[in-house]
């Protein structure tokens, strides 16, 4: 059984590489010590600066570093797997006060947009059911790709820069998809109303007609044949960028 | 001439290893904490190099020295992982990477006593009773003793040999090692249980201070670590030897010629003996 004192050595072993505050550990070499506090942190650095080049280049290099150190030495990283460590980045933003200490609104956004995309390019593969050609977009069933996200925003920071989202809040949502075929991560800006029908779609596996008439009695819309018109572009769209792959197999 | 020498399998370099003209490995060697719930892309590509070559895994997270509980459930996917692959050798370090209840992703010393070898070689028992294969534990490169009571080598060897595992010698950490804590390099490795080698590590390194050398997996492998390597081989059977390289991927021909100089070493020492690699 590790005793007490032995535990304790190697927490403040393991304090010191996440703080850089140097406790009295007995038998150190103090200055070749310092090495698992640059080696841990570097390790924990150069993830989170591939995760987020656009947060990088947006509050630059040394402001980012501030935040890692931040992040590193007050929260304790779960995940065992580091390319997942980025995702608790974003988790501890949200709860930290950056926003406001920094003036920094769009932050969490350009996190979660940046850390979504990881999420779906590396997202374990999911079977989707077999389709054909033939069908009708409206009364058959739609079989979508099954490796997506769908995310909301409160500052456009996917169509603009961040300074000009900053001055754009409101209710965006994105989907993020994977091509099944290069594994290329895409995203395309949706309104309410394309992001609540293929949520439906997804959810309750109907028609695109029965989901429309869902949508009708919620977005109070009154000229069906002019929606009818424009979700059949945006489903025609889908499929021509693989989101949507086909019409369920009969 | 057989070959010996695997390589790690990194993103930078994965087309090469999968196109196998330039770099040609006898095995791949994985870190399963890096493509373990992974889905597409890389799991393509991961599925592409396994289904040519031999894989070896080398585990990251384990953190068999550590204060904390083992972590079953991520034991359990990497249990699914070996078997998944038909892993031929799982490996891991001497070393601990959680502490405080948060992983620091990387290898930490452990203090050199009695009760950190009794803990660990308790942990290594359970952790192979779970996996029902031995797994092998490799010498970590260490910058500074912590609170140590033994020698490293006695460490070491004991951890090996009363907790039944195998042994993942890597020559070049007994090189720095021998250099960072001034002792002889083949006096430590006469100490090691050489019987229970099953994989071997070779690595470059880079010396930072005039008394210190860091294990970095970035350079080129030295004359005298090739000499150690020489040596070690001449006293234990034939095993699988990983050339470790994790960065600096800028000329791949010489990763080969790393690799075909590990194969020459194997060959002079192990010609007569059986060869434990597909």
């Amino acid at each position: 059984m590790l005793l007490p004192e032995t535990r304790h050595i190697q927490t403040k072993l393991g304090d010191y590489c996440k703080t850089g505050i140097l406790p009295d550990i007995p038998g150190i070499n103090k200055k070749h010590v310092k090495h698992y506090r640059r080696l841990v942190f570097n390790v924990v650095k150069n993830n989170l600066f591939q995760a987020f080049p656009i947060v990088i280049d947006v509050i630059g290099k040394v402001k980012f570093v501030q935040l890692i150190d931040e992040f590193f030495s007050r929260h304790h990283a779960q995940t065992s797997q580091i390319w997942k460590l980025p995702g608790e980045f974003y988790e501890y933003a949200k709860t930290s006060d950056w926003v406001e200490k920094y003036n920094m609104p769009w932050l969490i956004d350009l996190l979660l947009l940046e850390w979504i995309e990881i999420k779906v390019h590396t997202m374990p593969d999911r079977t989707a059911p077999e389709t054909q050609i033939q069908g009708d977009l409206f009364t058959s069933h739609l079989v979508i790709n099954p490796d997506f996200e769908i995310i909301k925003l409160s500052y456009p920071v996917h169509l603009d820069p961040v300074r000009a989202a900053e001055q754009k809040k409101g209710d965006y949502f994105v989907l993020a998809f994977r091509n099944r075929d290069t594994g290329a991560v895409r995203f395309l800006n949706l309104s309410v109303l394309h992001a609540f029908l293929i949520e439906n779609m997804v959810k309750e596996k109907h028609s695109l007609e029965k989901i429309l008439q869902n949508s009708i009695d919620r977005f109070s819309i009154e000229d069906i044949t002019q929606l009818k018109t424009a979700i059949k572009i945006f489903i025609k769209d889908l499929m021509d960028q693989r989101f949507i792959l086909g019409f369920l197999k009969q | 001439m057989k070959k010996y020498a695997g390589i790690g399998f990194r993103r930078d370099i994965a087309n090469e290893i999968i196109q196998g003209e330039i770099v040609k490995p006898s095995f791949i060697e994985l870190a399963p904490e890096n493509w373990i719930d992974m889905g597409g892309y890389w799991k393509k590509k991961l599925n592409e190099a396994a289904s040519i070559y031999p894989v070896t895994c080398h585990g990251l997270s384990l953190s068999i020295g550590s204060p904390e509980d083992i972590d079953w459930e991520f034991l359990k996917k990497i249990k699914n992982f070996i078997d998944e692959y038909k892993v031929e050798v799982y490996s891991e370090h001497l070393s601990y990477t959680k502490s405080g209840n948060a992983h620091l992703y990387d290898l930490l010393p452990i203090p050199f006593r009695e009760d950190a070898l009794n803990h660990i070689v308790d942990r290594i028992k359970r952790v192979q009773d779970f996996l029902g294969r031995p797994i092998a534990l490799e010498n970590v490169s260490y910058y500074t003793p912590v609170a140590a009571e033994m020698s490293e080598a006695e460490f070491v060897s004991r951890i090996i040999t009363e907790s039944g595992c195998n042994m993942l010698l890597d020559v070049n950490n007994v090189y720095v090692n021998a250099f960072n804590h001034k002792y002889d390099a083949k006096s430590f490795l006469r100490k090691m249980p050489l019987d229970r080698v099953a994989y071997i590590h070779m690595a470059g390194h880079l010396q930072i201070e005039p008394d210190l050398i860091i294990d970095t997996h970035g350079e080129d492998i030295i004359d005298p670590v090739y000499d150690l390597f020489d040596f070690t081989t001449q006293m234990i059977k034939p095993v699988p030897v990983l050339l470790e390289r994790d960065y600096n991927f800028n000329d791949i021909e010489k990763l080969q010629v790393e690799l075909a100089t590990i194969d020459r070493i194997c060959s002079k020492n192990w010609i007569n003996q059986h060869h434990a690699v597909a």
